[in-house]
This record gives C-alpha cells, structure tokens and sequence, in this order.
C-alpha cells in the first residue's frame, strides 16, 4: 500500500487482531479511488444483537406528555453536546463579555 | 466532590468520592486526553486525521482505532444505516460512538482501582455507580431542549448509562445518512438509558437520526429506554422509561 497524502492503494485490505473489551475484533478495508470505501468487520463476537426493523403495529402506544421543569436538585445533568468548535466559541464570547 | 475539565473540546466531570486521591481523577483526565490525541478529528496529529488523510494503511491501524471502528460498524448494522461515521465529504468521523467508549473504559480504571461510588461525566454523557455522598442512589437530570438552565426529567440509571442526542445546543449535528442535507427538525433531544454509556450513546446517536420513527426503535430494542422531546415541547417516554423515574 502506497504510503503519503496522495491516499491510499486502491484493493481490499485487512487489519490486524485487536484484543477489544468483549473480545478478538479484525477489520477489513476497501480502498476504492484512493479512499476508504467501506470497512467490513470480519471477526466480532457472535453474542451481539442483531439488525431490528421498526415495526411500529406490533408495539404499544407511546403515550406522550408535555414537558414542565422539575426540581433542578440533581446529582448529574444529561443534555446534548457542544462541539470543540462550538464550545471554544461560546467560552471565547462569555470570556470576551467578561472582560468588556 | 466532583472535579471538571475541558477536554475532547468539552467539559468532562468526574466525582470519584473522598476516599480515592487526586491521582485516580488525574489518570481518569490523562486517558480521556490520550483518546483526544487518537480520535480527535480536529486534531491534525490524530490517528484518525492521518487515516482520513490516507496517511495509515489498515495494517498499522492501533487497537483501540480497530475497535472503535469495529464497534461503529457493527452499530451501523444493528441500526439499519441510521447510524454512520461516515460523513457526507467521505471522511471517518467516529466521535458519536468515541465519547461512550471513553467514558466506558474511564469508569473501568475507576472501578478497578476500588472505587464503588462514583460517576463520570462527559459533554452530558454519563455512567455512575453506587451512591452519592448522601448515600442516596445518582440522579440524572435531563436538560430542557428549549431552556438551557431547566431540568424536565430526573432518572436514577442505578449502574446504566445515560446519553442525550441533540440539536438545541449546537445546531443541527447529526445527520439522517439515508437523507443527506434534509436535516432533522421534528425532534430536539432525545435520551437513551442503556445497559452502559456506550450502548446509551451509540443507540442515542442512532435513534436521533431516526427522527420520529427512534423512540419506536428504542421501545423495540431489548435493554435500551428512551425519552424524547419534539419541537411542539411534547415528550415521549419508552414504556420502560418511566420505571427508571422512580427514585
């Protein structure tokens, strides 16, 4: 495999055996114009869960309700996250409101 | 008492009780900084920009890449494509599965070292153990998607972890693979409680880019709760989702 910022050999590549949490897991690449075009696992523990579908007639009804603030006394916060970008950004304005 | 630093561009908090010394949180920060210098892709002198750039060919790819990589192709499958680090431009982005792993792996040198009270936070991801200083079990608050400063949900993982996806804090980013540039406007944050943090975060990611259709994937899915919020301000808990309320 040709080695450098041009990209990669165009052909079908496998990795090495890596020793994961929950097992031997090995890899294999397809290199297609230069690129990585698809990756292929080709040893992975066989306990894992396997591809669901929706089906949503054979579910229950969700039942939904209106969201309303609760006691804010809680050990921990869970909520989306900011971006290294976004989160530099917003510091760098509230550093910049700081200090005007 | 809880410790926090900016690392991975996010702020990251662990409280690991007054028991353990500074130099378990120190280990903790140092390894959340080792998986930044590995999978950041803001990083130019990251293994996964060098693999971006063409740089690594398979072969010499680190362990902790082939697992990671391995393990977000595996979600891609269990998924049904809805999960994808592959971005729009080609490029392997792997950070919507590398925050649960991390704070996985974290709370396995935690746990190792003795610890059996603690948790570990990272930009609103998070596994925790035991009990808080009050002996009481650990609850999570989940962060209003309309108001930053507000909780609308308090759950008690007991030992499960809790990852929220989401569009309200910094725009739309995450994208449906299966409709590149429609973005996904009809829910704004949903909240998976998983069996740990990484099943809790890639499941998160997943069913997010789902839209709609997620909660109904999240109730079908064996071991994985959820809690969503749409844009009319409605939530939609799993039927299991309300149990986990229960201080």
């Amino acid at each position: 495999m040709k080695l450098g910022t041009q990209g990669y050999a165009d052909g079908v590549y496998t990795g090495p055996a890596a020793d994961a949490y929950y097992g031997i897991v090995r890899i294999q690449a397809l290199v297609q114009g230069g690129r990585l075009a698809a990756l292929k696992v080709l040893q992975y523990p066989s306990d894992r869960r396997t591809s669901i579908r929706i089906n949503r007639q054979a579910l229950p009804m969700l039942r939904d309700e209106a969201i309303s603030a609760h006691d804010a006394n809680v050990d921990i916060i869970s909520g989306a996250t900011l971006t290294s970008r976004a989160f530099i950004r917003s510091l760098g304005g509230a550093l910049k409101k700081a200090s005007s | 008492m809880p410790e926090t630093r900016i690392l991975m561009g996010m702020p990251i908090t662990v409280d690991v009780g007054e028991m353990a010394g500074g130099t378990l949180v120190d280990m903790v920060f140092d390894y959340f900084a080792h998986v930044d210098r590995r999978f950041s892709t803001y990083r130019a002198d990251s293994e996964i920009s060098a693999i971006n750039r063409g740089d690594v060919p398979i072969r010499d790819w680190s362990g902790e890449m082939t697992e990671v990589l391995a393990l977000a192709e595996q979600t891609k499958n269990e998924t049904d494509g809805y999960f994808d680090i592959r971005q729009p431009d080609g490029s392997l982005d792997p950070s919507g599965i590398v925050k649960g792993w991390a704070i996985r792996n974290a709370a396995g040198i935690v746990r190792r070292a003795g610890m059996c009270d603690f948790f570990i936070e990272a930009g609103g991801d998070v596994q925790s153990f035991g009990k808080n200083a009050s002996g009481k079990d650990w609850s999570v608050g989940i962060r209003n998607p309309f108001k930053g400063d507000e909780i609308i949900k308090v759950v008690y993982p007991r030992g499960r972890g809790v990852a929220t996806s989401g569009s309200y804090v910094r725009g739309q980013h995450i994208y449906n693979p299966h409709e590149i540039g429609s973005p996904i406007t009809d829910i704004l944050s949903l909240t998976v409680i998983g069996a740990d943090v990484l099943e809790a975060d890639r499941f998160a990611t997943a069913a997010f880019a789902m839209g709609k259709d997620g909660i109904f994937f999240l109730e079908e899915t064996p071991d994985l709760e959820g809690y969503v919020v749409d844009i009319d301000g409605r939530a939609t808990p799993t039927s299991g989702f309300g149990a986990l309320c229960l201080p």
